[in-house]
């Protein structure tokens, strides 16, 4: 019995340790699941996905992005000429219609950390600092998960998920 | 009409020939296809011998991969989001596939063989599965292969980062035990349909 409830504190220790906050407010916005995938010890770019809901009724832009972790963030899409995948910078930033959520996903607009300083390892937290047109700034830390995972929502290959004990991310921790 | 507006108009056509000469090499026609009374498809006109080194250094031919069938993949370790999402769908199809996905080889094929030397690429196949076989080569080997299977790739530099990235097509290849081509899937097809075609080759 003593066993049980010793092993029940280590889990709730353990899963408060790991928790990240997977919500930064933002004004009208919320910015919702940041995350980013593993990588070798030889590329030079990660990614970060996130969501970004404008519960406003302006109209506001993602413009830039800066992150101590590479020597340059940019914003990019993927466009499909033909069946030749081809990556794009976003010029004027991403938008972010009122009233809507935008969400940056594989194979879609994703931020992209150019020139990484580290490798980015399953577990570890990325810091960006997010600059929007009207809103300002703020920075806020994805998760790494594996290098193929589909994300915080998505179905991925191994069980265990980097802190990811409840549903949806610890904001009832 | 002044001469650099003829000049000019020339190159357009010759880029314009050169971009439809591409887009139709890049098409597969219905008589590229064999299908079998059933409709399965049973060879498409691609693939075929290649020379490569795979990721322990080792010096293969496509005669090492007979016997099983083949998901081949070709991208680069340096590609940010496209080439993680694809090889992710490779392993969840082995995934869908149970016990059966030993008689399924994922193969990836790179499009940088001058980063991706067997040391990088075995960093990096590791990180999606414990399976997966990386391919590289010499320059040439690798414009070879990807003739074959009709694979577009080129190098793109941005002077804003020290790094180069890479545009390509993204298909992902099915190779029957026999080494023929028998289906190729665009880059988002559902790992579950991938799966799926691989059992009905199975039952034949």
């Amino acid at each position: 019995m003593f066993l049980k409830i010793l092993f029940s504190f280590i889990m709730i220790a353990f899963i408060h340790s790991s928790a990240v906050a997977s919500e930064f407010q933002l004004g009208n916005l919320t910015i919702s699941d940041p995350w980013s995938r593993a990588t070798s010890s030889h590329q030079m770019s990660g990614v970060v996905y996130l969501r970004i809901l404008n519960s406003g009724n302006q109209t506001d832009r993602l413009i830039k992005a800066v992150s101590i972790h590479s020597e340059k963030v940019t914003l990019h899409d993927m466009i499909l000429d033909g069946d030749i995948m081809k990556m794009q910078s976003i010029k004027n930033g991403v938008e972010i219609p009122a009233n809507s959520e935008v969400e940056l996903k594989p194979g879609a607009k994703h931020i992209m950390l150019m020139g990484l300083k580290r490798r980015l390892d399953r577990g570890q937290t990325v810091s960006v600092t997010l600059h929007f047109q009207h809103a300002g700034m703020t920075e806020i830390k994805a998760l790494v998960f594996d290098a193929g995972s589909r994300g915080p929502k998505g179905k991925n290959l191994k069980g265990n998920m980097p802190g990811n004990h409840s549903k949806n991310g610890h904001k009832s921790h | 009409m002044k001469k650099s507006t003829r000049i000019g108009l020339i190159l357009a056509i010759i880029l314009v020939a050169a971009l439809a000469a591409l887009a139709e090499w890049l098409v597969i026609r219905d008589d590229d296809i064999t299908k079998n009374p059933n409709g399965l498809i049973t060879s498409v006109k691609m693939g075929g011998a290649f020379n490569l080194i795979d990721h322990k250094g080792n010096t293969v031919t496509e005669k090492n991969f007979l016997g099983n069938y083949v998901l081949v993949f070709f991208g680069y370790t340096f590609c940010p989001d496209v080439c993680p999402t694809a090889l992710a769908d490779v392993a969840l199809v082995l995934d869908e596939l149970g016990r059966d996905s030993m008689a399924v080889t994922p193969i990836m094929i790179t499009i940088d063989p001058k980063r991706d030397k067997p040391d990088v690429l075995s960093e990096y196949i590791t990180l999606f599965h414990d399976r997966i076989i990386g391919l590289t080569g010499t320059e040439k080997q690798i414009k070879e292969v990807a003739e074959k299977y009709r694979v577009f790739y080129r190098r793109v530099d941005d002077q804003e980062y020290s790094f180069y990235l890479m545009d390509h097509t993204s298909f992902i290849y099915l190779v029957d035990p026999k080494g023929t081509v028998i289906s190729l899937f665009r880059y988002g097809t559902p790992p579950s349909e991938i799966a799926d075609t691989i059992r009905k080759h199975m039952k034949g």
